[in-house]
């Protein structure tokens, strides 16, 4: 895993998109640093954090669009399958690579608060601050393992950049899209009856099975219809509950509000292994097809 | 042997697995596999071992599975049925284990441009699990083995592609793997190049078991010690280079142009030991004479002396009794190959230039597929030249 992890950091310092990911990244925490907490005199790290963690995390795909995509390309992902390492050790390997190259800026910017500090009258709460820093810090990596992911299904860094940048904007406009979706409970269940179809579907393509397909499709689609027969108001909300797990830019705003939000963490941290598993099964699918 | 059996029966039956593994099983193991891509089959059902010590030869046209067989063997891809060991361990079950032993060259040399083959061999060896002095001192060896010393330091990007080549041979025995895959090693290279990479693989023979594919039946005849013949997906042969010769010459023809009428020719032959038909055919104001000789017959030499002294001059001769001619002839009766081949090729390009080859790797390959080429040619009626500018025209395509 050492290997891959040196070759994924070196490949993107020494080319051209790390430095720029890195000098980006720099530029808009730097920007909204001498905004908030200079020009406009907040005494706050979170709320720098807060305001630059959407625009400065869009330069991503910058890192990740070359991840995958173009070791298929180049077919230098043949020497990967071929070598005595296992799938899991090569995503994790350049997922660390990536998140090492984030931790750089992320690092210059923990002196922020500290120069911050030195200018006001001991207003600056360092505990949240750099509690905000984390938060960010863990976003970003949530947000490389999505790009990550993406990168394996194409063959071509620009469609990987551009569906990642996508995604992006998606996750951030998510909360605006929860106001107008409506809350009946019987849209939600709807909503999931159509993506137990497509689960089913799934299944199906997956395992060559109709029975399999069958079974799964009744259990899942029953199941539902039973649980909204017993008791409907379970389903009231239900899709915006569902639609607001992809909200994850979101949670850091907690920070602001003053509290240390753990849930926040742990949330974004499990995003990191959902999308690193993802991009397991997705490498690993290439070999099968 | 018994003693050993004894011994270990009571102590380890691990070691005894281990040892009836090593013994009764050869180094590389495939066994039933078929792979298919969508509804096409790409293999259909191949068995064969690979034992240590031989330099293996992988032969067969474009699009007969070559690629797709050796990626299955080093785990690129996954066979739909079937099971390949390597060593004894299962490429798929115990793939770590598995892959120590093999040294891989795909079609393509796997390269990160933007690296010196210093900086990139160091990455493969620490891949491959070296420490660190091991690897310095393998990376010596092998960069010192396949002549990349001096480039060691210039970008993959700048170097011509004899020198990629050697960069992703150099990879490959990095590690020191008991057996060294290199699949269509030469294609691409210039004609010094190609001899300098056929050097190399014999000297990677002397220490490795090397399986080597190619479409060129010259590569493999040059190189290899055992030849795996390959089509359409299917295994045709599989045997010692001595023995495919010894059967090629056994039934085999003497082709030659003379000036002249077919009386004064079969007059001049007829006394010949080994001549057992003449078939003629007219080519302008020439007469090619097809001669079928008996078996482990020569009679080359008494053919062009009896119509030398018949003052009938002999513009061309080649005796197709006698090594590479032989096995080109067998090659193509055992691939399927007919004189059509051209006409379905022609025919089926513009064909196939429509749809994408399933197949995936050239439009060659449908040609191969194509039913109405399925029948063995007749001894009489195939044309060599037909087969090499074919694969000719295929690489011009691929440059």
């Amino acid at each position: 895993m050492s290997a891959i992890f040196k070759k994924e950091f070196r490949s993107s310092m020494c080319g051209m998109t790390g430095m720029i990911f890195i000098a980006y990244v720099l530029l808009f925490l730097g920007f909204n640093t001498v905004y908030v907490n200079y020009y406009a005199a907040v005494g706050s790290f979170e709320v720098v954090i807060i305001s630059a963690s959407f625009l400065s995390l869009l330069a991503v795909p910058l890192l990740t669009m070359r991840s995958f995509s173009e070791e298929r390309h180049n077919k230098t992902d043949q020497l990967l399958y071929s070598l005595p390492i296992s799938t899991g050790k090569i995503v994790l390997g350049k997922f660390f690579g990536m998140a090492v190259v984030f931790a750089i800026p992320t690092a210059v910017a923990c002196i922020y608060p500290l120069i911050a500090k030195g200018y006001s009258s001991g207003t600056i709460n360092l505990a949240i601050g750099y509690g905000s820093i984390l938060a960010y810090y863990l976003l970003g990596c949530a947000v490389i393992a999505i790009c990550m992911f993406l990168s394996t299904l194409t063959e071509s860094q620009v469609i990987a950049a551009i569906i990642s940048i996508g995604a992006i904007l998606l996750l951030y406009f998510t909360d605006m899209l929860l106001t107008v979706l409506p809350t009946g409970a019987w849209v939600s269940l709807t909503v999931v009856i159509l993506l137990s179809l497509i689960l089913v579907y799934i299944v199906f393509v997956s395992t060559k099975s109709p029975v399999a397909g069958g079974i799964c499709g009744a259990v899942l689609i029953i199941g539902a219809v039973t649980i909204y027969l017993i008791n409907a108001s379970l389903f009231d909300g239900l899709l915006q509950k569902m639609v607001g797990a992809l909200a994850i830019f979101q949670p850091i705003e907690n920070f602001g509000l003053g509290t240390f939000d753990i849930a926040c963490l742990f949330r974004y941290l499990s995003i990191c292994i959902l999308f690193i598993f993802f991009t397991v099964q997705s490498f690993e699918k290439r070999r099968w097809n | 042997m018994l003693y050993y059996l004894q011994y270990h029966t009571a102590n380890s039956a691990a070691a005894l697995q281990h040892f009836i593994i090593r013994e009764e099983f050869g180094l590389i193991e495939v066994k039933n596999v078929s792979k298919n891509y969508g509804p096409v089959p790409a293999v259909k059902d191949i068995s064969f071992t690979v034992e240590k010590g031989h330099i293996y030869g992988f032969l067969g046209p474009n699009g007969a599975g070559k690629s797709t067989t050796m990626n299955m063997i080093t785990g690129c891809l996954a066979a739909t049925s079937g099971e390949i060991t390597i060593d004894g361990h299962d490429i798929y079950g115990e793939a770590i284990e598995a892959k120590r032993h093999i040294g891989y060259l795909p079609e393509q040399p796997p390269l990160y441009t933007d690296m010196t083959p210093f900086e990139y061999l160091s990455f493969v060896g620490r891949a491959k699990g070296l420490s660190k002095s091991e690897l310095y001192e393998q990376m010596e060896t092998v960069m010192e083995k396949t002549g990349i010393t001096d480039v060691a330091d210039r970008l993959i990007r700048n170097l011509s592609k004899g020198y990629k080549q050697r960069v992703g041979i150099a990879q490959a025995i990095l590690g020191d793997p008991d057996v060294i895959i290199l699949d269509e090693p030469t294609v691409g290279l210039d004609p010094i190049q190609i001899v300098e990479i056929r050097q190399l693989i014999q000297e990677l023979g002397q220490e490795h078991t090397v399986i080597l594919s190619s479409h060129i039946l010259q590569e493999i005849s040059a190189v290899c010690d055992w030849v795996i013949m390959i089509s359409k997906g299917k295994i045709v042969a599989s045997d010692s280079m001595e023995n495919l010769l010894a059967n090629a010459s056994a039934s085999s023809s003497i082709q030659l142009e003379t000036e002249g009428d077919e009386t004064m020719v079969q007059k001049a032959l007829e006394n010949i030991a080994g001549v057992r038909n003449l078939a003629f055919s007219k080519k302008g104001n020439r007469l090619l004479v097809t001669v079928t000789v008996d078996e482990g017959t020569h009679p080359g030499d008494d053919i062009f002396m009896a119509l030398r002294h018949a003052n009938l001059p002999v513009l061309s001769m080649t005796d197709g009794s006698a090594g590479q001619g032989a096995l080109e002839d067998l090659f193509i009766q055992l691939a399927g190959e007919s004189l059509d081949a051209g006409a379905a090729y022609a025919a089926d390009k513009a064909a196939k230039k429509e749809k994408k080859d399933p197949i995936g790797e050239s439009p060659l390959g449908s040609a191969y597929y194509d039913e109405s080429v399925d029948e063995p040619a007749a001894k009489d009626e195939k044309d060599t030249d037909t087969y090499e500018s074919l694969f000719e025209e295929k690489e011009e395509e691929d440059q």
